[in-house]
Formats: C-alpha cells, sequence, structure tokens
C-alpha cells in the first residue's frame, strides 16, 4: 500500500497545524516522524486516518482515497494507550480483529501465537486490569499487529515502554517492515528514529523542515563531528584551524570542525608514527544533535 | 464482508446481555409484578376458604333463622340456650363469638385470640333490618311497603366513552389514572437505564482512548448507529421478554376469576392502547440513545457521564412530571400541546389513551412526530458526535452544550 500525500493544509482557526506537507511512502519503507509537540505530528496522523479532513491537498492509498477495507489493513497505535480494563485478553483480539476483518478461530489461534512471541505473563482469559503495566504494552502491542496490518501507525510506539519492551517494539516494527508493511512512526527519541526508519520527516510548527532518506539527510550536514581516541592534547587539537569545539564523549572526545577537510588535517596530525589511535571517526551529526541544535534551535528550511 | 456498525453493535448487545444489572432492571418489574398478584391471591384464597367463624345467638330463635337465611354474614350462626353456656363454648373455642340482646341493644362478644373474625359493619347492617323488619310488624306495615320506604334514590353516573361509546365507571377511572401515573414511572426508569448505559459506553472507549482504535479500524458513523443499534436491542429485547411473559400470563390466567375483574377495570387497555405504548416506548428510546450518544460523545473522562445524562434526565423529567397532571387536569392546553412533541410524548400520549382523552389518530400523529425527530437526530447527531469524539475539551459539558446550542 503505497502512500501518496500532496500538499496537505489544516489549520485550526488562526493556527496552522500542518502547512503543505507531502510525502510518498513505498512498500517496506519505514517513515520516522519527528517534531516537538505540537509540531503537526498527530493531526498528520490524524488527517491519514480519515479522523479528520485537511483543508487542502490529498491523500492517496495506492491511488485511492480511504475506504473501509483499506481501514482494515491498517494497525494504529495510538499516543494514548487504552484497552478495555474489564474484558479478557481474547475478548478485546476478537473485537478488535474482528473489526479488521479476521474469523474468530483465527484470532483465537494467533493471540496464542502472539502471547507465546512476545513472552506475555497471562492466559487469553485475565482480564486486562490484572495485568502488570509491561504486559498490557505487549497485549497493547498485539491489538495492533494480530491482523497483520499492511501500514502500521504508530504514534509515540516507544514513549513510557520499559526497556524490554523498547527492544520488543523495535524487533516486531523491522519484522513488519522486512515482510513488506509499510511503517510511519512518531518519536521524540532520536535513537530510535535514527536505527528503524530509512526515511524521515522533520516538523516545526506544521512546516516541513527536513525530509527524505535518513542518511542522505545527515550526509547533507556534511562530516563535521569526529570521534577520536589519542593521547593528544585538547590545546594542541584547538590550535588547528577550523576545529571549533572538543567534548568529551564516552572513552574520547567528540570534535566539531568547521567542514569536511579539517578532518584530513586533524587525522594526520593525530596519526604520527609514535602515536597509536585506537580510534578515529569521521561522521556527519546525529539526527539528535540535527534536531536539537539545527531544528529546535533555528529555523533551517532545506 | 460483515459490516462495521453490524460488529459494533453485536458487541456492545453481547457484554451488556451478560450484565447483572440489565437482568436486574428487566426482572425487577416482572418481580413486582408477581409478588403483587401473589398477595392477591394469598388474600382470594384467604378470603374464601371454609374457616369461617362460628357465631353463638343466646336465646333469639328468630333471628338466628334470619341471620342464617342471608347468608351476607360470613359465619356459621347456631342457637344457644344461655349466656353461661356460650362463655363456656367461647373458652373452650368452640365457637368465636356470640351474641347477646338486652333491651333494645345487642352485645358482642369475641374472644381476643381467636383468628377468625365476624364482620362488624354486616352484623350491625343486619341486625338493623332484623329490628326494622320487626317494628314494621308490630305497625303492621307489609314487606312491599317497607321496601319501597326503604329503597334510596337512584342516581346513576355515566360516562360515554369516546371510542366504542361504552360506559366508563368510576372503578375504571380510577384504575386507567393509576396505569397511567404507572407508565410515566416506568417509562422513566427505562429511558434513564438505556440512556446510562449508552452514556457509560461511549464514555468509557473515548476516556480510556480505545476509540481512536476503534475509529481507525472503522468510522463514526459505524461507532455512533453500532452503539445506538446494540443498545436499542437490549431495550427491544426487554420489551419482548415482557410482551411473551404477558401473552403467556393471559393464556394461562384468562379463566381466573380475579384476571377476569382486573381486565373489566383496565377495558382500555386494548390491543391498539398496547400497540401505541409499545411503539411510542420504542421510538423513545431511539430518540434518548441518540441524544446521550451526542451529548457523550463531549466527555472527557468517566467522571463527568453524570454531568453528561443529566441533561436528557431533566428533559424525560418532564414527561414524568406531566403524567401525574393528567390525571387531575386532562384537557389543560399545555398537556394537549405536550402530547405532540416528541421526548414528552411518549409518556403523554398512553396515558391520556388510557383515559380516553385522546383518540388512536392523535396517538399515530403523535407517533409520526417522533419517527421525524428520531430521523433528523440520527442524521445531524452524527455530525456533533464525529466532530467531537476525538477532541478532548477542558471545558464542562454544560459549556460545551451551549457552545453547540449557539453553533459554534
Amino acid at each position: 500500500m503505497a502512500i501518496e500525500i500532496k500538499h496537505l493544509t489544516k489549520e485550526f482557526g488562526p493556527k496552522v497545524a500542518v502547512n503543505d506537507l507531502s510525502l510518498t511512502l513505498n512498500d517496506g519503507q519505514v517513515l520516522g516522524l519527528i517534531g516537538q509537540n505540537g509540531a503537526g505530528k498527530t493531526t498528520t496522523f490524524r488527517m491519514l486516518l480519515d479522523f479528520i479532513k485537511p483543508d487542502h491537498g490529498t491523500i492517496l492509498f495506492d491511488g485511492q482515497p480511504i475506504t473501509q477495507a483499506i481501514r482494515k489493513k491498517i494497525g494504529f497505535l495510538p499516543e494514548e494507550r487504552g484497552l478495555y480494563q474489564k474484558w479478557t485478553i481474547e475478548q478485546q483480539m476478537l473485537y478488535f480483529g474482528e473489526l479488521h476483518g479476521m474469523k474468530a478461530n483465527t484470532i483465537k489461534s494467533e493471540l496464542k501465537r502472539w502471547l507465546k512471541r512476545l513472552e506475555v505473563v497471562g492466559k487469553p482469559n485475565d482480564k486486562v486490569q490484572t495485568l502488570s503495566k509491561g504486559n498490557a504494552q505487549k497485549v497493547q502491542l498485539i491489538a495492533t499487529l494480530i491482523f497483520q496490518p499492511q501500514l502500521l501507525i504508530l504514534d509515540e510506539p516507544f514513549t513510557g515502554l520499559d526497556p524490554v519492551n523498547t527492544s520488543l517494539m523495535m524487533r516486531e516494527i523491522k519484522q513488519f517492515s522486512d515482510e513488506g508493511a509499510r511503517i510511519i512512526f512518531s518519536a521524540h527519541n532520536m535513537a530510535s528514529v535514527e536505527s528503524l526508519s530509512d526515511h524521515l520527516l522533520m516538523l516545526k510548527n506544521g512546516n516541513t523542515v527536513l525530509s527524505g532518506a535518513t542518511n542522505v539527510i545527515r550526509e547533507s550536514f556534511g562530516r563535521t563531528r569526529i570521534y577520536l581516541e589519542s593521547p593528544i592534547s585538547d590545546a594542541e587539537l584547538l590550535g588547528i584551524e577550523g576545529v571549533i569545539s572538543i567534548t568529551p564523549s564516552n572513552l574520547g572526545r567528540m570534535l566539531k570542525i568547521s567542514d569536511e577537510a579539517v578532518g584530513r588535517v586533524v587525522f594526520e596530525r593525530v596519526t604520527s608514527s609514535t602515536n597509536y589511535v585506537p580510534a578515529f571517526m569521521q561522521t556527519p551529526p546525529s539526527l539528535d544533535e540535527i534536531f536539537r541544535t539545527e531544528v529546535a534551535a533555528t529555523e533551517v528550511k532545506l | 464482508m460483515t459490516n462495521a456498525w453490524l460488529i459494533v453493535a453485536k458487541q456492545t448487545y453481547r457484554t451488556r446481555l451478560k450484565s447483572l444489572t440489565y437482568w436486574m432492571l428487566v426482572l425487577s418489574p416482572l418481580l413486582l409484578a408477581v409478588f403483587s398478584i401473589g398477595i392477591v391471591l394469598l388474600f382470594d384464597s384467604a378470603s374464601s376458604s371454609n374457616d369461617k367463624a362460628t357465631l353463638a345467638i343466646v336465646q333469639q330463635t328468630q333471628l338466628t333463622k334470619d341471620l342464617k337465611a342471608t347468608k351476607a354474614l360470613n359465619a356459621h350462626v347456631k342457637n344457644i340456650a344461655t349466656e353461661n353456656a356460650a362463655k363456656r363454648q367461647l373458652k373452650d373455642a368452640d365457637i368465636d363469638g356470640y351474641l347477646i340482646q338486652t333491651g333494645d341493644s345487642f352485645k358482642l362478644v369475641t374472644s381476643a385470640t381467636g383468628n377468625t373474625s365476624i364482620n362488624k359493619d354486616t352484623l350491625q347492617t343486619l341486625l338493623t333490618q332484623f329490628k326494622v323488619a320487626a317494628m314494621a310488624y308490630k305497625l303492621n306495615i307489609s314487606a312491599a311497603q317497607l321496601q319501597s320506604l326503604q329503597a334510596p334514590v337512584d342516581l346513576k353516573i355515566q360516562q360515554i366513552n369516546s371510542k366504542d361509546g361504552t360506559a366508563n365507571t368510576d372503578t375504571n377511572r380510577g384504575a386507567n389514572s393509576a396505569l397511567s401515573i404507572g407508565i410515566g414511572v416506568l417509562f422513566f426508569i427505562i429511558l434513564l437505564f438505556y440512556v446510562q448505559i449508552i452514556a457509560q459506553e461511549i464514555a468509557n472507549e473515548k476516556s480510556s482512548r480505545i476509540m481512536e482504535i476503534l475509529l481507525a479500524a472503522t468510522s463514526a458513523a459505524s461507532q455512533f448507529y453500532g452503539k445506538i443499534i446494540g443498545v436499542f436491542s437490549l431495550a427491544i429485547t426487554q420489551i419482548l421478554l415482557y410482551i411473551i411473559i404477558g401473552a403467556g400470563a393471559i393464556a394461562i390466567f384468562k379463566d381466573n376469576r380475579i384476571f377476569q375483574s382486573v381486565r373489566t377495570i383496565f377495558s382500555n387497555v386494548s390491543l391498539s392502547f398496547t400497540l401505541v405504548t409499545v411503539i411510542m416506548l420504542l421510538l423513545a428510546i431511539l430518540m434518548y440513545l441518540t441524544l446521550a450518544a451526542i451529548i457523550a460523545s463531549l466527555i472527557n473522562d468517566q467522571s463527568q457521564v453524570q454531568q453528561a445524562v443529566q441533561p436528557v434526565t431533566y428533559i424525560a423529567m418532564i414527561g414524568y412530571v406531566l403524567s401525574f397532571i393528567v390525571a387531575q387536569s386532562p384537557h389543560n392546553l399545555l398537556i394537549n400541546l405536550a402530547s405532540y412533541v416528541p421526548f414528552i410524548s411518549q409518556t403523554l400520549v398512553p396515558s391520556r389513551l388510557a383515559l380516553d382523552f385522546i383518540g388512536n389518530s392523535q396517538a399515530w400523529c403523535a407517533i409520526g412526530l417522533q419517527i421525524i425527530s428520531v430521523a433528523l437526530l440520527l442524521k445531524f447527531g452524527l455530525k456533533i458526535y464525529e466532530r467531537n469524539v476525538l477532541e478532548y475539551s477542558d471545558e464542562s459539558i454544560y459549556k460545551q452544550l451551549a457552545r453547540l446550542i449557539r453553533g459554534k
């Protein structure tokens, strides 16, 4: 289910929630949606799911507007999670599954498989209110995935998850994308976006600030960071023209340089015949850095 | 491919059908009916039993003969020779009481421990009759003359039934106004129960954010109509149960004496009355459910359910209160107009039909108006529901409602 969003705009009174958003998501692609609170992420999801209508622009799924048949193939995990507390795990799955066009018998057998796969401590007949928070989170994830969605829309999927569930969530997202599902997720946590998404969209106050393949975006900022493990002193490094700052990082230091070419000078200086250098890595800034320094602080339009 | 609204409706229906509160509502009026019928039957069997009191009359053979002959006094009557003998027999519980004449007055002595009683009023009447007959005999008045002297003036009270011209007596009037108040109370309870259910259903899904998952899989229309239809099916189930049980009871008890007397009292409760009442109740339930669903879409969390239900309760209360007024001032202009107002008509029309203040044509007219408002409410309600069900406003329900009414 390829998704094409063209010139999407939504206004709430005087406030522009989403402004002229366009993107395309093809089979097997994972799109990370980044932005601060109020950037327009949830509004974008709500328009995708047809909860609200855009003021301008179109959203097409495989070339057509959303239909009941398409909805059935969408797995949605809302930012604020919710389950029927007084129902059993199986009752919820039967209801959600049936709404997505599954047969009761398939749901029951799939549920058993999922409970085992995510190592949920609980039986299908346990009421949700008796589950621990971690297990309830897993059940919520099962409710989103049990009907084998072809499009996953996950609003802040990692928020509130414990480390075990975070890695489970990552594993399942990768699994689904390997099987050809399209995935859109939003996140505050840049590390997850960096490791999961091959495309990213960065929003600020409804405007698209960055959009494209994750590595291309990073490269576009130039390889202006050097991770270095070497006995050479800070003073000597700062003496090199083009070295802007040095910060301690892990076992070594992180150098910020004015442009890529400076890297070569630094390399030659630290790798003299007497110095042993366990680590020298010249990289673009991390997404987190791009987000914090480039996007959150100033308006950058690409 | 099954329709999404059908899945929503089925799920709502199944979950609620298994709940205890639903069955408490359904069964409580039935239990009340069984209980009242049981009491009536118990009293009936007690009074018709052969356990009659035995009354001894001291030295009055003529009186004994007369009392035996009238049979009005529900007791065995026998003559006894002396007061002492009577006292002894009363002590031994062979008799329940004795009657003795001293001069012009009579004295009835009964045992305080006896469990069967002699009706004193009837006895007094019979004794007066006996005395009058004895005086008449002394004054040479014949039996026919005496009867004509005693006959009261004949004042007949009759009301003509507008429907079929049959006479409507005072007993009918009283019974029917009780019926009209009963309808008012019962409908009020039923409406509020279902309003509460649908408000809770929507509030639960909205406040727990399940609504977003549901709306992603279906649509606001499927949710809105599915919920209403699911809860409405519960109401239909309840009414069907009453109809089946009622019809069964009628079939079993149709030859019963009490049942037949009840039937004469409720002469207006015909098949067409039942039909109009049931249709109006169902339409009213549908209307109230839709209204409650619209208001419930404004809820943020469970604690606001009562706040949301309250405005609906006030509307239901109007019909409830007016149904009491119907019996008092039936031809009040306000009542007359209110009978056509949807949301209120469901209690007024059956009440006034029971009391014969309106005919079937007016009732069907009110039903027509109900159908129109249900259709409009369902159509425009969806728009309001759709807009609000995913909005979490900080304002109170009342403020949001006021804003809705102002059309902002």
